[in-house]
């Protein structure tokens, strides 16, 4: 019947999501090089700055 | 197939953030949990900005599931995508952003956005899950709905662009801005322009026909010079009636209880159970209705497989039966059909005398079994509800039959139960949740 294959389609799905962002967190954080100064990345800390205005 | 495709499409969308920051290697400085809030910030944002798209009422989207499954689907993904922004500032102050984000509102006004955002989605998956409890009616409900998501998708939107670092790359800005044109688009279609879109060609009610003390039959003709839609038996509609006076104006769905053979008109069998519904008798030949069909995918004639086929109908649930029985009259079909009927006295049983006809025409092979709960002394016919018992003495063996079960939500789902305890496999019961 389709609802049970709705509850397990919609439960795959959500632990795949999950488990790609907990993958491309750590691919980024140990994988790929941190951004370095005078050669950042596109996305150098904006939100560190504004965390720390507010700390 | 399709079906197959476009949850991997959903999926695809839900992680397109990540994969553009992997497939540009962009790294990050930050502890691992704080980057794994952002990342679920990331997908949480993309799935509350998809979801105006999957209740936008899109035939491409809705035919290969159902409309029930999307709706359901919908509910499922929110409650998903709230969480997943729940987590975030939680997440980031255990990756180091400082407690006082999550406690201070002495911060940037796009972080108070972010805040209130958060608190009007949080209030509105509350509303959504618990509308039953809360004592909220459906119409209450909905207009709330219908006034929070859009606030709360540019609210997460502009947090997300001003305070995100993965927000100042270029390919995540144009995502960004795709996915809020998109979701906007989508609510602005469903909400604004095809209701106005429709209301130009409204559709005329040219009979209102009393069956039962409560139950009325209401026959809809299209525009002058237009046909009725096409659609299968058993799907159904949504209405909206104007009929003058101080008679409510809203949008609901009833089943189609006509056939498609049925050429001229399009009728709905509606009972008087709520406060619109008890109106439903006071509607009037010449009064106008704006209709948006079909949906939906309970029919027979989408498993042309069936040929030996059990109805288990309660109450009002009667009327996609109707509209399939009805399709199988008048294309002679010669399927076997098992109708098991259940209600609460005879004056309850609607379609009565039709039902007799098409069962002594013998197109299709029906018979038809009515099941009363509280009858007079003197009926004749089975007494109680549909149980395992009656299934057992109306139909026989299960073997190779498919069973179709529309009514109130406790006696599908003990129905359901039921016909699995006796042995009938999944891929043979056939149902739909009407509740959207």
């Amino acid at each position: 019947m389709i609802f049970r294959k709705l509850r397990m389609v919609t439960t795959i799905l959500i632990i795949a999501i999950v488990l790609s962002c907990i993958s491309v967190a750590l691919v980024r954080k140990f994988v790929f090089p941190t951004p370095s100064h005078g050669n950042e990345a596109p996305a150098q800390s904006q939100s560190r700055v504004a965390l720390s205005n507010v700390s | 197939m399709p079906g197959f495709i476009l949850i991997l499409g959903y999926f695809v969308i839900a992680v397109s953030p990540l994969l553009i920051l992997l497939i540009l290697q962009v790294g990050t400085p930050n502890e691992t949990i704080y980057e794994i809030a952002r990342s679920l910030a990331l997908s949480g944002f993309v799935i509350l900005a998809l979801q105006p798209v999957l209740v936008a009422r899109l035939k491409w989207l809705e035919r290969p599931f159902g409309m029930d499954i999307v709706s359901r689907f919908h509910k499922s993904m929110g409650i998903f995508a709230t969480l997943l922004l729940i987590s975030h500032p939680p997440l980031l102050v255990l990756g180091g952003g400082g407690l006082p984000l999550l406690l201070s509102l002495d911060q940037p006004w796009y972080i108070l956005m972010g805040k209130i955002g958060l608190l009007l989605l949080v209030i509105h998956t509350l509303l959504s899950v618990f509308s039953a409890k809360l004592g909220l009616k459906f119409e209450q409900w909905r207009r709330i709905h219908y006034i929070f998501a859009p606030l709360i998708i540019v609210f997460v939107f502009v947090h997300s662009l001003e305070t995100g670092d993965d927000l100042k790359i270029l390919p995540v800005q144009v995502l960004w801005a795709i996915l809020l044109i998109v979701s906007l688009a989508a609510y602005l279609y469903h909400k604004v322009l095809k209701p106005i879109y429709l209301a130009r060609d409204p559709y005329r009610v040219v009979d209102v026909q009393q069956e039962t003390p409560n139950v009325w039959t209401v026959k809809l003709a299209p525009p002058e010079g237009m046909t009725v839609y096409d659609y299968y038996p058993g799907q159904f509609q949504f209405i909206t009636f104007h009929r003058g006076g101080n008679l409510p104006v809203e949008e609901h769905h009833w089943t189609i209880s006509s056939s498609p053979t049925e050429k001229g008109f399009v009728s709905s069998t509606i009972k008087a159970s709520g406060d619109f519904t008890s109106t439903i008798g006071a509607t009037k030949p010449g009064d106008t209705a704006v209709v948006q069909a079909p949906f939906g995918r309970f029919s027979y004639v989408l498993h042309p497989e069936d040929k030996d086929l059990v109805f288990l109908a309660g109450g009002i649930g009667i009327t996609p039966f109707m509209s399939m029985l009805r399709h199988m009259r008048d294309t002679e079909s010669d399927l076997r059909v098992v109708l098991l009927y259940a209600n609460r006295s005879e004056a309850d049983i609607v379609f009565r005398n039709e039902l007799t006809k098409i069962e002594e025409a013998e197109r299709p092979r029906l018979k038809v079994v009515h099941v009363l709960s509280n009858p007079d002394s003197n009926w004749t016919g089975e007494r109680g509800y549909v149980d395992r018992e009656k299934i057992a003495r109306s139909v026989g063996s299960i073997e190779g039959k498919s069973f179709y079960v529309c009514g109130p939500p406790p006696m599908r789902i003990k129905l359901i139960d039921t016909l699995r305890e006796m042995g009938v496999p999944y891929e043979r019961i056939r149902t739909e949740i009407f509740s959207l």
